[in-house]
């Protein structure tokens, strides 16, 4: 059994790669203790065991932050034979600073130099003859998401798990060094003769009174930079030799060899550069960024809602089809008026209807996955630093804000990634309010029934209802805290790259995947408890669903709903089955009217005849879209941000609160809209 | 007879889908566990082979 | 002179840092350290802007870039 270790900065496509090994054959657990997570998994190669782990994406070894310590902790326990370093070959200075503090750990390391198709599209050459000379580590080029140069580097692990005595060394140091043991040849990494100096006298010191220390320059260099942990675990004598913080000194040092290998083995460095910078130039500009982010998320949704909707009407037909043959073959089954009712009427409808918005829903995340894939999201950030800053948090909060275009859930755990707890609180409360893609058959069945002539529109204005609002309610929030944010923005911006074909399907399968499932479980089930609902009161069988349980429901919240146009038991009863996931809304309505083809032009035609017989109108479908877009997320997404708060009553302030600005805003629109309505 | 298999057929999914959910809801996951990129990495557990 | 005062396109070289210890730390292993040069590619109207440091482009914050102390790099 080999034990590797996979290790590398944040976005270098080391899962990519760990996917690639593994498959779907892992195990996810937790660190003992801390709440970082760490991937296994297990496989065979070559008559060979491997235990794969993945670790956190990190860009150094020091220990300031937790991913930091828990991996670094891990690499230095005997867990591990091999360590893999996946470097993003694209953006090699700044991988090969982990490389290096990786090397100087003393175990055997392997870098894996990922990206490879992007240097070579890029016109950059690497020799990788001369790396290994430099670095005394085997140096394998790959590239995960093109899946070459994989067996390779489990060869190379292989191997380099037992011999890693025979490094070689070869510098072309410009000075000559005074040092009286010459560690160029010991090395890959050497610092000044000061520097080294001090790191000799200490690494006496510590292996005089540490033993056990098997890596004692390591450890003599953490020592130099005032390392916390290491001098908390190894204290010694050094205030007579260690007169200032070296850190500073150490890190430049590093960054001058860098520099030196990559002069030497990096051909046609800045081409590409060039490119990026070109596009930035344009995306990132003072004045046109913004317009442009505005401009890209509004071709999104209008794609979202204009191919979606003709595809829509097809998958309409085929329920239609599917719908009358099940009706056809139940009867004639001999299963009986009821359980047909519940069959036909309940689920094909229920589930059925919600199938039908699946186009529009692969669309939305087809353009999330390219924004996402591109790079682009990062720029995001900085364009709209300006405005998130004026509320009080930093361009890094808008990032989760955006993926709440896509699911709440994940959403609302990308807050993670905000330092500040105040900040990730704010990010999480106003989350929800980014309308998710479960909201899109409400909008597209509303806005296509009520405003034929612009439903897209409609559509698009729940968005930016929803966004501002957000960001409103972030300014509110701001203003009564008054203690202003800390969490500057610092984020990387990748270069910018062709989305590849194999993440995007991916993505985007994941999330239909997930659609489905939620059809095929939660709408499935919420279905037939409705039907039942519907369908039953306390004398059994009932003929006229007002008279049923679910009229009884929702006549209980009618009047708290009549201000806001939406004082209908009906709608009361879809509000609610919406709680476990904002599609029931929908596929609520088809059961609460019988409708089987909800989603058809017939049947929404149908439908709104019935509506405006009640005296339901364009005014209440509006404000019924508002409500829905700002109450309570769907129960996921609420036992989400329990989980990420870890705090019940920041929980219930959350949702009592969303249920209050739905009203509020729902209200408000009906009462003006009504003076001019009539 | 079709109606007591129909019957018997939904009971039968509905309880395998509540208990599931139940389930997953008291092992902490909160969605359809169906994202490859979600944060929440509620992936299927493989038990660990032994070596 | 600070950064935030740094012209687009133009090169400069960090004389002083001063930030509160951790995001210090995080700058220092992005490779942000004394003595590093960075590239100022792009400005916003509310002080954040893109600068390149050690070939990787990274976006900071007005308060961020107000803790950097910059000399410009003459250019050849």
């Amino acid at each position: 059994m080999t034990n590797v270790a996979f290790i590398g900065n944040p976005n270098c496509g080391k899962t990519t790669l760990f996917n690639a090994y593994t498959g779907a054959k892992l195990k996810v657990a937790n660190w003992p203790g801390v709440t970082v997570e760490k991937k296994e998994g297990a496989f065979r190669f070559h008559n060979g065991n491997f235990k794969l782990v993945d670790l956190p994406g990190i860009y150094s070894l020091t220990s300031y932050t937790m991913e930091e310590i828990v991996s670094r902790d891990y690499i230095l326990s005997d867990e591990v034979d091999v360590i893999v370093d996946v470097i993003d070959a694209s953006a090699l200075e700044r991988n090969l600073y982990l490389a290096l503090q990786l090397i100087e750990l003393g175990k055997p390391v392997v870098l894996a130099f990922n990206m490879m198709d992007i240097v070579k599209e890029r016109g950059m050459e690497i020799d990788f003859h001369r790396l290994p000379e430099m670095l005394g580590t085997p140096v394998i080029p790959i590239s995960a998401r093109k899946r070459s140069g994989l067996d390779i580097l489990m060869h190379t692990v292989a191997h380099h798990k037992e011999n890693d005595s025979n490094k070689y060394f070869e510098h072309h140091h410009e000075e000559e060094s005074l040092h009286k043991h010459d560690h160029h040849k010991e090395f890959a990494m050497v610092y000044s003769d000061e520097i080294e100096d001090k790191i000799d006298v200490v690494s006496k010191r510590l292996s005089k009174k540490y033993k056990e220390i098997q890596n004692v320059r390591w450890h003599s260099i953490k020592i130099l930079e005032r390392d916390a942990e290491i001098l908390k675990k190894y204290p010694i004598e050094t205030e007579d030799i260690l007169t200032k913080n070296y850190e500073t000194e150490i890190i430049n040092q590093k960054y001058d060899f860098i520099h030196e290998v990559i002069h030497e083995c990096l051909v046609n460095k800045t081409e590409k550069e060039v490119f990026t910078d070109k596009i930035d130039r344009l995306l990132t500009n003072r004045f046109l960024g913004l317009p442009i982010f505005l401009m890209i998320m509004a071709v999104v949704f209008f794609l979202t809602f204009r191919i979606g909707d003709a595809l829509k009407e097809v998958f309409a037909g085929w329920l239609d089809i599917f719908s009358a043959w099940s009706e056809a073959v139940l009867l004639a089954l001999g299963t009986g008026e009821v359980l047909t009712s519940l069959i036909v009427e309940g689920i094909i409808a229920g589930v059925g209807g919600i199938l039908t918005f699946l186009p529009n829903i692969f669309i939305l995340f087809l353009a999330l996955a390219f924004l996402e894939d591109s790079g682009y999201m990062a720029r995001v950030a900085y364009v709209m630093d300006g405005i998130m800053e004026k509320v009080g948090l930093s361009g890094k909060a808008f990032i989760p804000m955006v993926l709440g275009f896509g699911c709440t859930v994940p959403a609302v755990m990308a807050s993670r990634t905000l330092e500040n707890p105040r900040d990730r609180l704010k990010t999480i409360f106003i989350t929800p309010f980014m309308s998710c893609s479960a909201k899109i058959p409400i909008y597209v069945l509303f806005s296509g029934m009520f405003f034929p002539e612009n439903p897209a529109l409609v559509a698009f204005s729940m968005y930016v209802i929803g966004l501002v609002l957000g960001i409103v309610v972030a300014l509110v929030m701001d203003k009564l805290d008054k203690k202003s944010s800390d969490d500057l923005l610092l984020i990387e911006l990748p270069e910018y790259k062709t989305p590849s074909l194999r993440t995007v399907i991916i993505y985007v399968w994941s999330k239909i995947k997930d659609y489905l499932t939620k059809a095929g479980t939660t709408i499935f089930v919420a279905s037939i408890i409705l039907w039942g609902l519907l369908n039953f009161n306390v004398t059994g069988l009932v003929a006229d669903s007002s008279e049923s349980f679910g009229a009884q429901i929702g006549a209980f919240i009618v009047p708290a709903l009549k201000p806001a146009g939406l004082g209908y038991w009906q709608i009361a009863v879809a509000l609610i089955a919406g709680l476990a996931a904002k599609e029931v809304v929908v596929s609520s309505m088809s059961v609460l009217y019988g409708i089987e083809d909800i989603s058809s032009n017939a049947g929404m035609s149908e439908m709104m005849v019935l509506l405006a017989a009640q005296g339901f109108g364009a005014l209440n479908a509006f404000c019924l879209m508002i409500f829905s877009l700002l109450y309570v997320p769907c129960v996921a997404a609420v036992a989400t941000i329990r989980k990420e708060t870890n705090s019940t009553k920041h929980t219930v302030f959350s949702i009592v609160f969303q249920l209050f600005i739905a009203w509020v805003m729902a209200t408000l629109v009906y009462q003006v809209g009504s003076l001019f309505v009539g | 007879m079709a109606r007591v298999i129909i019957i018997g057929i939904l009971l039968g999914y509905c309880a395998f889908v509540i208990y599931r959910k139940v389930k997953n809801v008291k092992a902490g996951k909160f969605c359809d566990c169906g994202c490859s990129s979600c944060e929440a990495k509620c992936h299927k557990k493989e038990e660990r082979k032994q070596d | 002179m600070i950064l935030t005062r740094g012209k687009k396109g133009q090169e400069y070289r960090t004389e002083q840092i001063n930030l509160q210890e951790n995001l210090l730390r995080r700058l220092e292993v992005l490779g942000l350290t004394e003595g590093t040069v960075i590239s100022v590619v792009n400005k916003n109207f509310n002080g954040s802007m893109i600068i390149r440091v050690r070939g990787t482009r990274f976006a900071i914050g007005k308060k961020v870039a107000e803790g950097i102390f910059v000399r410009e790099v003459k250019q050849k």
